[in-house]
Order: structure tokens, then sequence, then C-alpha cells
């Protein structure tokens, strides 16, 4: 009898445990089906997590908003930063709300630091997690790279409703695979 | 009884037989009366320990196996792959509970490998969609659905897992201003486990065991709790989370004469030493008086009131606890657990505006008069520790004070030679009383 309880018990611990990584997949893979794609400007860096394994972690240029008007923030504060396009069409953040907004595509972000009027922003993509040898070889192949040329590596990213997943991480304008496999081929 | 009591008890019975302080009659009663010894237990600590290992090692390694981060593998298959251990290690689990309930070894191990299981399995996820390095939310999805578990299996490494997560949580969430309150009522969850093995064996591996884990764990999160709003209000909250151990474990919570199986005594009286001779040194109270600039700290509204009234509850405690002992007339406990009001009184005298001067002083006298009070009744009790235990402290305080820049010469000098004196006076007086020391 005891036995039974504890299994029926066990099996709703065990649907639960199912459920919150599957919701986690599904949500995101609903975002990069159905989101709109933003590219953010960024630099790439390898670092290295015990669990999840290696990634480059991304300096991303659009991670500072204004602060608004009579507003005062915390660091760490959870905020909505608004989204914006530049000419080149790159995504800035180009104003920060404690609301969740009505018309505008959003983010929701945390706030790293505040400097004067600007708030630093901690993004809710700042990594990119890549096979074990190849995250450090993609940081060399873009320092290399940027200087011969400019600094043009990018990500692009899936918004929907606040919700966002990285999709792809570009330098000189071709996927990182890509680009690793072309940049490494003539030194070979 | 404790089994090393009963062993000690069984290896006696045959020799005080032969010397006809037992009749054999009475030795057999005293047999019947206490049981057999049970001679399994070794062997099935071996099985627990090898099927533990394994379970973690063996979890461990498809988490290095998933980091490793495969280019090829598209993104369903990433998801079955992530699904597979988990699934694995859940059926495994139900076959436990209804085929091998009884048996510990199958139950710790299961139990930790489905941890590790639900571990490789979010990381994987986290790694397909690039989800952020937030190791905080990474660590309480983890805890939160692996804890039912300690009681469906009555698992306890998990608890030790759940508990060691917790404060590894704890520094997280205190760096980026998530609600730090969270973590009593994840450490409170397996306390009933805690309790339920106390109360069948006080001695036993597994509560000695989870008893250590847990007082360490709390020593490092009443660090990280108490310290954030005001400066150094951890002098007064360690000074009574210390006290409080102690007290617990001389109220009654420690049955055991060695110190290895009495955690609570152990981590108190030592948190209690350190604490002593680091507050016999100016700088810790000299900065008292600084309120720490929390302008720009990811805390929460409600974070300072977090703080005064996890330190504030200490103290409660701490004293209330002190008054108890005093009523039992435990004269070297309450002088170790009165570093409590002690450290409270020396941080408002600070506060007030005496640079310091005054608690460098009282915890100087506190820790000679541990000294004292330990070497004392080691010796009446004629138990060779406990007199060293006094003569370390004693030690301590000659060694710290001769190097001691912060005081005079002359100072150090005319005390170190007082001192001397009150102990050949003491000495003298030993010797007249006819004592042998």
């Amino acid at each position: 009898m005891r036995q039974r309880v504890l299994l029926s018990l066990f099996i709703g611990v065990a649907i639960v445990q199912l459920l919150v990584p599957g919701s986690m997949i599904y949500s995101r893979e609903m975002t990069l089906r159905n989101g709109d794609q933003v590219r953010f400007r960024t630099t790439p860096v390898d670092p290295y997590d015990p669990f999840r394994g290696r990634f480059v972690a991304l300096d991303l240029e659009a991670a500072t908003a204004p602060i608004p008007e009579g507003v005062k923030l915390r660091r760490g504060q959870r905020v909505y930063a608004h989204l914006g396009v530049d000419e080149a069409g790159f995504a800035t953040l180009t104003a920060l709300s404690l609301k969740r907004p009505e018309r505008v595509s959003f983010i929701r972000v945390r706030v790293r630091s505040i400097r004067g009027q600007t708030a630093h922003l901690r993004l809710p993509f700042d990594r990119y997690y890549l096979e074990e040898p190849v995250a450090p070889e993609a940081e060399r192949a873009y320092r290399r790279h940027s200087r011969r040329d400019t600094r043009d590596a990018y990500i692009t990213v899936r918004v929907r409703d606040g919700q966002t997943v990285l999709e792809e991480l570009y330098i000189a304008g071709k996927p990182l695979l890509e680009f690793l496999a072309q940049e490494t081929q003539p030194s070979r | 009884m404790s089994k090393q009591a009963i062993q000690w008890l069984y290896g006696e019975l045959p020799i005080l037989v032969t010397e006809g302080v037992l009749s054999a009659d009475t030795a057999e009663r005293l047999r019947q009366r206490y049981g057999d010894l049970d001679t399994q237990p070794r062997r099935a600590l071996g099985l627990l320990i090898c099927g533990v290992l394994g379970a973690i090692l063996i979890g461990a390694g498809i988490i290095l196996l998933f980091a490793h981060n495969w280019d090829q593998l598209s993104r369903p298959v990433r998801t079955i792959l992530a699904f597979t251990p988990l699934l694995g290690a859940q059926l495994l689990t139900g076959w436990t509970i209804l085929r091998r309930a009884h048996s510990a070894a199958w139950r710790e191990s299961v139990s930790t490998f489905l941890f590790t299981a639900i571990g490789a399995t979010i990381a994987l996820v986290g790694q397909t969609y690039h989800i952020p390095g937030d190791l905080g939310d990474f660590l309480l999805t983890w805890i939160l659905l692996s804890l039912p578990l300690i009681y469906l299996l009555e698992a306890s490494l998990l608890a030790v897992l759940v508990w060691i997560g917790s404060t590894f949580w704890l520094s997280y969430a205190q760096r980026y201003g998530s609600p730090t309150l969270l973590f009593w009522p994840l450490v409170a969850a397996g306390v009933p486990h805690l309790w339920r093995s106390w109360r069948e064996d006080a001695a036993s591996l597994r509560t000695v065991g989870l008893l250590w884990v847990l007082s360490l764990c709390l020593s490092v999160a009443v660090g990280i709790l108490s310290d954030r709003f005001v400066y150094h209000l951890w002098v007064i909250a360690y000074a009574c989370f210390f006290s409080l151990l102690y007290g617990l474990d001389v109220y009654g919570l420690g049955t055991s004469d060695s110190l290895w199986r009495r955690p609570l005594g152990a981590v108190g009286a030592s948190g209690i030493t350190l604490l002593t001779v680091l507050f016999t040194y100016p700088q810790v109270w000299k900065q008292i008086h600084q309120y720490a600039d929390h302008t720009d700290w990811p805390f929460n509204a409600w974070t300072p009131l977090e703080d005064y009234v996890v330190t504030s509850g200490l103290l409660v405690l701490a004293l209330a606890l002190i008054i108890v002992l005093m009523h039992r007339k435990q004269g070297l406990q309450v002088a170790y657990s009165v570093i409590a009001p002690l450290a409270t009184v020396s941080y408002a005298v600070t506060l007030a505006g005496t640079s310091g001067r005054v608690a460098v002083g009282l915890f100087n006298a506190y820790l000679i008069l541990l000294g004292v009070l330990t070497l004392r009744a080691g010796l009446q009790q004629q138990h060779l520790g406990t007199v060293n235990g006094g003569l370390v402290l004693l030690g301590i305080f000659i060694i710290t004070r001769f190097f001691d820049a912060d005081w005079s010469f002359t100072v150090r000098g005319i005390a170190f030679i007082l001192l001397g004196t009150v102990f050949l006076i003491a000495n003298w007086m030993f010797k007249r009383r006819g004592m042998v020391a």
C-alpha cells in the first residue's frame, strides 16, 4: 500500500521533472520559429562552464540604454528594454521602462551597473555554446580576423513577447562554423 | 544505547563473568536485553558507498559528455539525448520504489543518479538554446526538481546535495539580487528527514553526517545573510550562531563522547575559538562604525530587514539557551556560549565610539578565561583532550600577543610577567592542596 502511494507520488514528481525541461524547450522552439529576427553587434571571447561546456561569451555593443527621467534603478533589477534599429540594420536599445511596453518590440533585461544617466544591462543572451575544441579556436580566428578588417561579428536573435533565443553567431557575414572552416583551411 | 557502547559491553561480558562480577545467567540476560549486534552494517556501508560513488561518477560522466557539445547533433537529436538519462534514471527509481525500497544502497545510489540526470538534462537544454549563464537559476531549478526525492526515497545523500546546492545558490542569489529569503525553506525542506534519522539513532553515521553538512552549510549562509546592509554585522551573527550550535550540543543534542560524532559541538567550539582569536585584533573593530555603501548594491528593499531578522533571531535564541545552561550550572559551557552577548556588547560599545580598544581588551581577557577554564575542567575530569584544548587556547594567546605590534613592548612585557606569576601561584596552590596536575 505504502509502495503504491510512494510510486504514484514519484510518478507525479517524475512528470514535473520531464515537464520543466520540456517547457524550456517548447517556449524556445516557438520563439525560434515565430519570433522576429534581430541582429546585435558583438565581440566573442572564449570561457568555460563546468556543467554546460565551452562557449564564447558575447560582449554586446548595444548593452546600454538611457535611464528615463525620474526613474531610480537598482543593480540587478529587471526592466524592459525597447528595441530599435540603427542605420546599418543592427539592434539598439532605445529606452527602458519598468512596465511591459504595449506597442514596441522589447526584451527583458537586468541592470548590471549604473553610470550617470546610462544603465549597463545584462542581456538574456550572453553566451554561445560550442563544441569543446571549437570555442578557443573561434576566439583566435576572430582576433586574427578583426586585426585585418573591421570588427564585424554579430548574432541573430529571435524575439517573441519579450522572450529571446540566440539563433546564430556570424563573423564576417558568415555563420561561425562556416567562417572557421574557411579561416583554418589555408593554414593547414 | 549506541552500537559502540553495546559492542564494548559484549566485549566486557566474558571478562566480568570469569572475574565473578556477573553470573553467566545475568550476562545472558544482558545479551537478550540489548539484542544481537548487527554484523552486517559494514558490508551494507561498503555497498552503499560503492553504489553512490558509481552513480555520481556515471552521472558526472554524462554531464561531461554533454558538455563537449557535439556539433554534428541537430536540435531534435539533442532533445532526445537530453531526456534519455533522465527517463532511464526515473524508470530505475520507480523500480527501486517497487522492488528495492528496503535497501538503503539502492535508494541512495538511484536518487543520486536521478539527481545528476536532472542536472545533465537542464544543462543540455541550456546549451542547445544558448540560455544565458545564470548559474543561480540553473541551480535553483535543479534543486527544486530533486527535492521531493529526499522523502520519496528516504535518501540522505540527496538532503546533503540539496543543502550544499542551496548554499551555492545563496551566494549567487545574493550577488545578483535575487530573493535570498528562499534559502530558508530550501534548507528547512531537508530538516524533517534529519529529525527522523536523529530519532531513530542519534549516533548513527547517517545522522552525524547530515548534522555535519547542515552545520557547515549554515556556517557559510550566516556570513552571507548578515553582512549586506550594516558593515560587520557578521560579528554579532557569527558569535550568536556558533554560541547557539555549541549550546544545542551541550543542551543534549550531542550524545557521543567523541567530538567527531558531535558536529554541532565541534563546529560551534571551533567557531567560537576562531572568532575569539580574530576579535583580539583591532582591525575587526576599526571599521564597525562605518555603514556599508549600499546605494548601488543589487539588493531588494527588504534586504536590511532580512539581515536584522537573521541576526536578532540568532541573538535571542543564543541568549535563551545560555539562560537554560546557567540554570543547569554548566560553568565551562556557559563560558563558551557567552561569546554571543560579549560580541554584541563589544559591537555596541564600539559603535558608540570607543575605537575598538574596549572590545579588544574584553576579547583578550575572554581568550585567557576560556583557556584557563578549559584547562581547569580538563584537570578536574582527568581528561587529556580537554587539558590539551586549554593549553592550545593559552598557547594561541601567548604566540599571537607576543608578535602583536599593536601593543607596546612595555605593556606586553608587564602583562606576560603578571600572567606568568598568576600561573606560578596557581601551581603552588595546586601543590599545597595535594592535587596531581
